[in-house]
């Protein structure tokens, strides 16, 4: 297990906590924990599930507003913006980060998430410790949100292994109305 | 699993120490002519120091920033090379140079006679006579042993350093040079050195580029293509003192370059770059390598379908219906093109014209059936579909 992945979730937690006050915000979504698989509780707007540790095998959703510019390229998406565009804003994202190496987009194709038309991207990557990371990334704009539901693995090892059980959490996957 | 082994405190600093020398060589030197002759042994150490320091930054450079391959150019850049090296150049240098694939105006070389070039900084050169006085002004920085004259200048603090790197075998210096060393930076003399040398490098290069028959004043134009970006101010003070060590005659075999060539040799690097920069969400410099490439060959498809594409991306007011213009203009030079088919269709689609926009979805999955990105295509022309089927009813 990775000490540094741990430590910055940990870190974004804290920071999201001093944001917000030290509440968590309420969440807009839902999806079911698999079995053997355990939540990490954070303070942001995400569920991070994994089985083994997030170098094994992850699945991450996440809420984020669309005003947000991304860290690198500072691109924003937009109401009303078309799958296709979200999905290329994603890709250059990554393309931007300098601790991303060998990325490769294998798939990018419209998809449905909740009822909600979006994108479905699948690539590979490998982050800046050499780990190999095989991914598939739904996201979607939904209001004046970004949703995406992302599953990683480390390709060899647990990707197909753990790929089920992902689909299983992505169709229990659904919005709900914040009370 | 890559576990870094971290050298002592004190090897660590020293070692900054040397990668700050080399680091700042890199990106510019100084001092007076010839090496002061002392202990041949010592020398051979600190070259075989440099020699090793060189390997190491090159490898984390190639970790850290790809590199942009266009054989042409790249063989157009080493004929200029050619041309430019002395016939007394030190033996078992290999001048050559690597192009990355960077935004940033940067240049610099190693003692190996590598000499990196950031594609940031070609697009903002005119002429082959600019780009013969920045390459001339980098061999200067190879051939007259710039890099060693540093290491000279802190010979004891780098001797030590030597003593003390053969030792440890970390990479891990390179990433926390600063919190490791507790060094601000060069010292004082050292960065006296540099500018001194800078300046050996910019007037010795301008011989070398009059002796390579270019002519002086169009090279020396590179100040004024690099000025918006000069924050410093120091490019105004290293043209005019060029300018002052102009000669007075001209020799008659210099001449003007022919700058549409050059242009032709840029072409697909600046299509590329407007594309990295694009990624980057740069509008402006996406914009200028455009234009540029525009400019200079007004009939390219794929330049007016990026422009288009820039524009649409930037969405600021009156973009879109530019940014319309030149996909149709993209589609005027090359009717097979499919991608301005899809982009009109796009933005058809969005503002519900679902009748237009299907005509242009159809062409551009006739004309690309198996592109990438069909499936979207495929969704949208399903819309379309619907919508009109919807209107009809």
């Amino acid at each position: 297990m990775k000490p540094r992945f741990w430590i910055c979730l940990i870190l974004s937690a804290l920071l999201a906590s001093c944001a917000h006050g030290g509440g968590k915000p309420a969440l807009t979504f839902n999806a079911a924990v698999p079995e053997g698989w355990k939540e990490i509780p954070t303070e942001d707007t995400m569920m991070f599930m994994t089985k083994d540790g997030g170098y094994k095998q992850f699945v991450l959703i996440r809420e984020r507003p669309l005003a947000e510019p991304f860290q690198f390229t500072k691109k924003t998406m937009q109401p009303g913006m078309l799958p296709e565009a979200a999905a290329e804003i994603i890709v250059n994202e990554i393309l931007a980060d300098s601790n991303i190496r060998n990325f490769s987009v294998t798939e990018n194709i419209p998809a449905h998430i909740a009822g909600n038309r979006g994108f479905r991207l699948a690539f590979v990557y490998t982050d800046a410790d050499g780990y190999v990371f095989k991914t598939v990334y739904y996201g979607f704009i939904k209001g004046d949100s970004f949703y995406n539901i992302r599953y990683g693995a480390t390709q060899e090892e647990y990707f197909q292994k753990d790929l089920k059980t992902f689909e299983e959490v992505f169709k229990s996957f659904k919005l709900v109305a914040v009370k | 699993m890559a576990v870094l082994h971290r050298p002592k405190t004190n090897g660590r600093a020293t070692a900054a120490l040397t990668t700050v020398i080399v680091l700042f060589l890199c990106l510019g030197c100084s001092g007076p002519g010839a090496l002061i002759s002392g202990n041949e042994t010592r020398i051979e150490r600190l070259a075989q120091l440099l020699s090793f320091e060189t390997r190491m930054q090159q490898c984390a450079i190639a970790r850290r920033s790809p590199p942009y391959r266009d054989p042409e150019l790249e063989q157009f850049i080493g004929q200029i090379l050619t041309v430019l090296m002395p016939a007394e150049a030190t033996e078992g240098i290999m001048p050559r140079v690597v192009l990355i694939s960077d935004a940033a105006l940067n240049a610099y070389s190693f003692p190996d006679g590598a000499i990196y070039l950031h594609t940031g900084l070609l697009t903002r050169l005119e002429n082959e006579a600019e780009l013969g006085l920045l390459l001339a002004h980098e061999l200067i920085h190879v051939t007259r042993q710039h890099a060693l004259q540093v290491l000279m200048a802190n010979q004891e603090e780098a001797a030590e350093a030597f003593v003390e790197r053969s030792a440890p075998d970390s990479l891990s210096w390179f990433q926390d040079i600063s919190a490791a060393s507790g060094r601000t930076g060069p010292s004082d003399g050292v960065l006296s050195l540099g500018r001194s040398l800078e300046l050996e490098a910019d007037r010795l290069g301008l011989d070398m580029v009059i002796k390579a028959n270019y002519d002086p004043r169009e090279a020396l134009e590179i100040f004024e293509h690099l000025i918006e970006d000069d924050k410093k101010g120091t490019g105004v003070e290293r043209a005019a003192a060029l300018f002052q060590a102009l000669p007075p005659f001209i020799p008659t075999a210099c001449r003007l370059t022919d700058r549409s060539v050059f242009g032709r040799h840029l072409q697909q690097l600046l299509f590329e770059q407007a594309r990295l920069e694009l990624r980057y969400g740069r509008w402006d410099e996406a914009l200028r390598c455009v234009i540029r490439l525009l400019r200079d060959a007004p009939i390219h498809a794929r330049g007016h379908y990026l422009l288009g594409e820039i524009l649409r991306q930037r969405n600021q007011a009156g973009d879109v219906p530019q940014a319309l213009a030149h996909y149709f203009r993209a589609i005027a030079s090359d009717p097979s093109f499919a991608e301005p088919h899809k982009a009109i269709g796009l933005i058809h689609f969005k503002e519900g014209e679902a009748r237009l926009a299907r005509g242009f979805f159809e062409r551009a999955l006739a004309l690309a059936p198996l592109s990438n990105d069909n499936d979207y295509v495929r969704s949208y022309l399903t819309q379309c579909i619907i919508t009109i089927e919807g209107e009809d009813l």
